[in-house]
C-alpha cells in the first residue's frame, strides 16, 4: 500500500497521487488529515521491535502500518474541530496530545516518506527564515540580508520580490534550466536540513545571479510537471 | 564572554552565575523582568552572523559571545506584562526582543545551552522513545489508543500499566487501578498513552557535554518528582554508572544534540536499563542539592568551552 496523507484542500498532493497512481503506486490511499482526525479507532504501539500502527477510518478503511511501502506527507495540521466543547485549556492539552501522537506514529511507519515529520513539522521540519538563510549560505547558495530586531519584524532583503520556484526530490533538482551550481547548492542545502522533499525560492538579477529568498517542505508540486511525478515515483519506490 | 538569560534567580541559572564566577569566566546577564532596558539586533549576510546586545546602555557586540545558556520563561507571563493588554506595544517589543533572541540562539556559533529546535524531541514522548531505542536502550511496552477494550486487554496483560501525557505538556505519572477501568470510556474523545509498568531503581543521569552525572531515586511513589504532593519521600543519592553505561548516554545526548540533558532510567532488578525519557532543559538544581554533585560547574565549564 502507498500512502498520500493530506489535507484535505491541498490539491497539488491530490494532483501527486493521481500522477503517482498513473506511474504503478498501487494500491495508492489517500488519507486526509481529517479522516484521520476522525478515526472510529486507534493503535499505536511501542515495542522492542518495530513500532506499529493501526487506525480504521470512518469510511472503514483500515491503514495498517505494516502494509505501507511508502508515504507522501504533506500533513501540517491534525484537525480538532470535534474538540470545540472543551474548556481553552483541555482543548489546548488535547490538540498537544495529537501532535504529539501524530507525530511518533508517522516516525514509526515504514518504508519511504517524502517527507518525514519532524517536532518542527508533520510534513518536514519548518524552519524560521532565518535559519533558512543560513543554512542556505553553508549550502553554497547566494543569500539576501537578514535583519532582525526588537525595534521591528524581522526581514529580508528581496523578500517580497517576485521569485521562482525550484522543487528538490532527494537530491535531484527537477528543472534542467537551473545552472548546476545552483542545483548543486539546492541539494545541498536540502541534505543539511534533512527535507528529502524541499521547494526553494530564488529570485534572478537582472545580470542573471541566483538569489535564495526562502524555503519550505510543502511546496506547490505541480509547478514540478511531469518530471517531478517521475523523481517522486523513483524516490518511493527506491 | 558567556550570556546567562532567563531570571537571575532561579535556582538553576543562579548556581550556573556562581560556578562560571568561580572559574573567573565574564558574563552577561539578560534578564528578562528588565527587558525595558534590552535591546537585540543581528544581522546576518553569506552564512555570517553579526549584531548586539544592549543592556542598560551597554552595548555588547554578539560575535564576542562564545556561550549562551538559556532557561526564558514565557516572556508574556512577565510580573511586568501583566496589566497591559495583548496588543500593547510594550508587550509585542518584548515579543520581538525574545524572538530575536531565540533566533539568533539557532545559527550563533556559539555554545548554546541547549538549542530550540532539538529540544523539540521532548514534545512527543512516543516519538522521543523511539529515537532512544534506535540507542540502545529498552523502553516499555507502550499503547497508545482511543479504545477502551484495546486499553483494557493491556492492562490485563499487563497487571501493572501507568499512563501519562503523549506531548510535553509535563504530566503526573499515574499507575492504573481497577477504579480507573471504569472511566476508560473518556479515551474515546482523546487517544491515552499507557505504558507496562517497570520495576526497578530511577536513576536520573545528567549528561554535560562528556561529562556525566548520575542519582539514584529511592521513593515510594510512582512519580518521585510529585513525592511529597502525593504523601511519600525521595531520597537521592549520587551513584557511578558503569563506563559502558555512562558512555551509551553521553552517545544519547550527543545524537539529540544536547549539550546539556537529564536522561531518566530505571534499572531493574536483573540489571536491565530502560530509558523514559529525555529532559532537554534539566532543572538540575534539586539534584545537586540533594547530591553535592557539581553539575552547575561542569556546565560552567562547558559554556567557556572547557568541558
Amino acid at each position: 500500500m502507498w500512502l498520500v496523507l493530506c489535507a484535505a484542500n491541498d490539491l497539488a498532493a491530490l494532483w501527486a497521487a493521481r500522477g503517482l497512481a498513473a506511474r504503478g503506486l498501487q494500491p495508492l490511499e489517500i488519507v486526509t488529515a481529517e479522516a484521520l482526525a476522525y478515526n472510529l479507532r486507534f493503535e499505536h504501539r511501542l515495542t522492542a521491535n518495530q513500532p506499529s500502527v493501526k487506525i480504521t477510518l470512518a469510511d472503514q478503511r483500515v491503514i495498517d502500518g505494516a502494509l505501507v511501502r511508502g508515504t507522501l506527507n504533506r500533513l501540517q495540521l491534525i484537525p480538532s474541530a470535534h474538540l470545540r466543547g472543551a474548556n481553552a485549556t483541555d482543548r489546548q492539552y488535547a490538540e498537544q496530545e495529537l501532535y504529539a501522537l501524530t507525530l511518533s506514529w508517522l516516525s514509526g511507519l515504514p518504508g519511504r516518506m517524502l517527507n518525514r515529520p519532524t517536532p518542527q513539522g508533520l510534513g518536514g521540519e519548518w524552519r524560521h527564515s532565518s535559519e533558512w538563510f543560513w543554512l542556505a549560505a553553508q549550502a553554497g547558495l547566494s543569500t539576501a540580508t537578514y535583519q532582525q530586531s526588537d525595534a521591528r519584524e524581522a526581514s529580508a532583503a528581496l523578500a517580497h520580490t517576485a521569485t521562482r520556484t525550484r522543487i528538490i526530490v532527494r537530491d535531484i533538482c527537477c528543472d534542467p534550466t537551473v545552472p548546476p551550481s545552483v542545483a548543486d547548492g539546492c541539494a545541498r542545502l536540502a541534505q543539511l536540513s534533512g527535507t528529502d522533499l524541499l521547494g526553494l525560492d530564488f529570485y534572478l538579477t537582472p545580470a542573471g545571479d541566483w538569489i535564495f529568498t526562502n524555503a519550505t517542505p510543502l511546496p506547490d508540486l505541480r509547478s514540478g510537471g511531469a518530471s517531478l511525478l517521475d523523481a517522486l515515483a523513483d524516490a518511493l519506490q527506491s | 564572554m558567556i550570556l546567562l538569560c532567563g531570571i537571575p534567580t532561579e535556582p538553576p541559572l543562579a548556581m550556573v552565575r556562581e560556578a562560571l564566577a568561580e572559574l573567573n569566566a565574564p558574563t552577561l546577564v539578560f534578564n528578562q523582568r528588565h527587558f525595558a532596558n534590552t535591546h537585540f539586533a543581528f544581522t546576518l549576510a553569506q552564512g555570517r552572523v553579526t549584531g548586539s546586545l544592549t543592556i542598560d546602555k551597554e552595548q555588547y557586540d554578539l560575535e564576542n559571545i562564545d556561550g549562551a545558556y538559556l532557561r526564558l520563561m514565557d516572556e508574556q507571563a512577565l510580573p511586568e506584562l501583566s496589566r497591559l493588554p495583548t496588543q500593547s506595544p510594550e508587550r509585542q517589543r518584548c515579543r520581538r526582543l525574545h524572538d530575536a533572541l531565540l533566533r539568533w540562539q539557532e545559527i550563533t556559533p556559539a555554545r548554546v545551552v541547549n538549542r530550540l529546535r532539538p529540544m523539540g524531541s521532548n514534545s512527543s514522548k512516543p516519538y522521543q522513545a523511539q529515537l532512544i531505542a534506535r540507542h540502545g536502550f529498552a523502553i516499555p511496552e507502550t499503547l497508545i489508543t482511543n479504545d477502551p477494550a484495546l486499553a483494557q486487554e493491556f492492562y490485563v496483560q499487563h497487571r501493572r500499566v501507568i499512563y501519562k501525557s503523549i506531548s510535553g505538556v509535563r504530566s503526573i505519572v499515574q499507575e492504573l487501578t481497577p477504579d480507573d477501568t471504569d472511566r476508560l470510556e473518556q479515551i474515546r474523545w482523546c487517544p491515552t498513552q499507557f505504558q507496562a509498568f517497570v520495576d526497578g531503581i530511577n536513576v536520573r543521569v545528567h549528561v554535560v557535554g562528556q561529562e556525566v552525572f548520575a542519582t539514584k531515586i529511592l521513593s515510594d511513589v510512582t512519580d518521585y518528582r510529585y513525592a511529597r504532593r502525593q504523601g511519600g519521600e525521595s531520597e537521592l543519592s549520587a551513584v557511578e554508572l558503569d563506563d559502558d553505561l555512562a558512555e551509551q548516554c553521553v552517545r544519547l545526548a550527543a545524537a539529540l544534540e544536547l549539550p546539556f540533558a537529564g536522561i531518566d532510567l530505571k534499572i531493574t532488578p536483573t540489571d536491565e536499563v530502560f530509558c523514559f525519557e529525555v529532559n532537554p532543559s534539566p532543572g538540575f538544581s534539586y539534584f545537586e542539592n540533594n547530591t553535592g554533585q557539581p553539575i552547575a560547574r561542569a556546565v560552567a565549564r562547558y559554556l567557556s568551552g572547557n568541558g
